[in-house]
């Protein structure tokens, strides 16, 4: 989330090659969910080193071969991190939104988060 | 012959050394391909706790069993258990790791194993060490499974290499029983990654929860979930799946079958190229559910015969038959690299028994062709799809005479010519195809 509170996603592109995050989440919340701040922290320092390859629309594991590198396992999403510079970012949150099936918002369970250093 | 004995028969079944080298640059390609697109040194700064998301960890037991994906069989097959006392490598240390690794990948690709074939030891030993941090983090071993068991195979394997810069080498267009060998647990590699998959399906769903499975739903949650902003790719491939929920049941029967019978395969190997459309196609289909295998299906190109493409191909046609000379006329205007080695069938006994052996005598059949010194035995169509390997014009054609059903229509078009073989100009009273 951005000082003005505008969001975006955090593509699992970001940690390649954690293909999947979501598990590696409710693996500590469960278990260690002391330890959630810390993987949170994990997250913003892959975004802070990983942001120059981001900014640029490409993803990380583009970092040696460009638009022809070995896609993720669960093809990634597509986010415009240019507008979201490490140092406008105020939060860091993990949360399940619900939608009903004609997309429209029912409510979001915010899990985990914390302020961005 | 029991089913052991023709077990041992088909693992031993001659095959060509052009095999090793072409599995060796496929499978170390696709390896290398992988490591140049992906930066291990992430998991530096990653907490130690969260490296405990093994796959049983994190998978949930109502929906599958993962009782494999443990701690010690995890730590002890990708060497971290190293980690039970040393601590966790820093970053740069990791990206030397994976530099080393992508060195000597491509040493390997270039050189072979070298001495005693280490190099393909040390690759499987830092391959796994880094896909082990995967398998710490909730990934299975399904993506990698059948490249690192065939990097360990081509360490295994005492025979001679092929396709490499330098170094003692075999022909590769030998055939020998050793060389069938490591074509035989190549195949059983990928039979073992299907198979086992398919035994899994069965346990961690019921049959009869598998029938009611909703293909169709899951991609249309997955195009909503996209279409929200998840963390999805676009894929054109779920459009057609939508709303047909009667594709429910014969697409979730025929993943059933496609992975249970692929043990068929190792008895009836002229299938592979059948099998290999099969399965791209259902690596594509996961597609849909946001789930690519490109590694997988890159590692099928282990099974392109790549001798073909140059071995000399003897090819039996009937001499006293007009339209068929005419037929040998055209093809050779197209044999640039002079592979054919033409027999006419009436000459038979003025040419070396060698070249024609495994042909039954019968050009009433069709022509017949097969790779020289090889066991193949291609009759009518087969026989002029042999052919086609060597003509560099037609290759573009060559991947559409194997696709299903092609074959069976190729053979009754073929059929269909020879019955009317007199309305094409064979005049001949002896014009026999």
């Amino acid at each position: 989330m951005r000082d003005d509170s505008e969001e975006v996603i955090y593509s699992r592109s970001i940690v390649n090659p954690i293909n999947f995050p979501s598990r590696v989440n409710r693996y500590v919340r469960k278990n260690h969910s002391n330890k959630i701040n810390e993987l949170l922290n994990f997250y913003e320092t892959a975004y802070k080193k990983r942001y120059g390859i981001l900014k640029e629309g490409n993803t990380p594991n583009q970092y040696i071969l460009g638009k022809l590198a070995y896609p993720g396992h669960n093809p990634y999403g597509k986010f415009d991190y240019s507008k979201f510079p490490p140092e406008s970012i105020k939060e860091i949150k993990i949360s399940t939104k619900y939608y009903t099936w004609d997309k429209e918002f029912i409510e979001e369970k915010v899990v985990a988060k914390k302020d961005w250093k | 012959m029991s089913i052991i004995e023709k077990f041992n028969q088909k693992l031993y079944e001659p095959a060509s050394a052009s095999f090793i080298g072409w599995t060796r640059i496929v499978i170390l390609f696709v390896l290398l391909y992988k490591f140049l697109s992906r930066d291990f040194s992430v998991y530096a700064d990653i907490p130690i706790e969260a490296l405990g998301a093994y796959a049983f960890n994190v998978y949930n037991p109502l929906d599958g069993y993962a009782l494999l994906g443990i701690k010690p069989i995890v730590d002890l097959f990708s060497f971290h258990w190293l980690h039970w006392v040393v601590p966790f490598p820093i970053e740069s240390i990791i990206y030397y790791i994976q530099l080393l690794l992508e060195a000597m990948i491509i040493m390997a690709i270039l050189f072979g194993g070298g001495y005693k074939k280490i190099n393909y030891l040390l690759i499987y030993v830092l391959g796994m060490y880094l896909f082990g941090y995967l398998f710490r983090t909730g990934s299975d071993i399904d993506a990698v499974f059948i490249q690192m068991q065939i990097v360990l195979l081509l360490f295994l394997f005492r025979g001679q290499e092929t396709y490499i810069l330098f170094g003692k080498q075999q022909n590769p267009l030998a055939y020998s029983r050793e060389n069938g060998w490591f074509f035989s647990m190549v195949l059983l590699i990928f039979i073992g990654y299907y198979f086992l998959a398919g035994v899994t399906k069965i346990v961690d769903i019921s049959l009869f929860d598998w029938a009611r499975f909703e293909l169709a739903n899951l991609s249309e949650i997955n195009k909503l979930k996209q279409e929200l902003g998840a963390d999805r790719a676009w894929c054109f491939l779920r459009e057609p799946m939508i709303g047909n929920s009667w594709l429910d049941l014969p697409g979730t029967a025929m993943i059933y079958l496609e992975h249970i019978s692929v043990i068929f395969l190792f008895f009836k190997r002229k299938y592979i190229a059948m099998a290999w459309f099969i399965y791209l196609f259902l690596h594509l289909g996961t597609l849909t559910v946001n789930i690519l295998f490109l590694g997988v299906i890159l590692s099928w190109l282990v099974f392109l015969p790549i001798h073909r493409f140059y071995q000399k191909v003897v090819i039996v046609w009937d001499g006293d038959c007009s339209f068929c000379k005419k037929s040998v006329d055209i093809v050779k205007k197209f044999d640039w690299f002079n592979r054919f080695i033409i027999i006419n069938s009436k000459d038979k006994e003025k040419n070396d028994s060698n070249l024609i052996s495994g042909w039954d005598g019968d050009i009433n059949k069709g022509l017949w062709s097969k790779g020289f010194d090889s066991n193949e035995n291609n009759v009518g169509f087969d026989g002029f799809r042999r052919m086609v390997w060597v003509m560099p014009i037609f290759w573009i054609f060559l991947p559409f005479l194997y696709l299903p059903f092609i074959p069976t229509l190729g053979r009754y078009i073929y059929g269909c010519i020879a019955k009317n073989r007199y309305r094409l100009g064979c005049n001949s009273s002896n014009c026999s195809i």
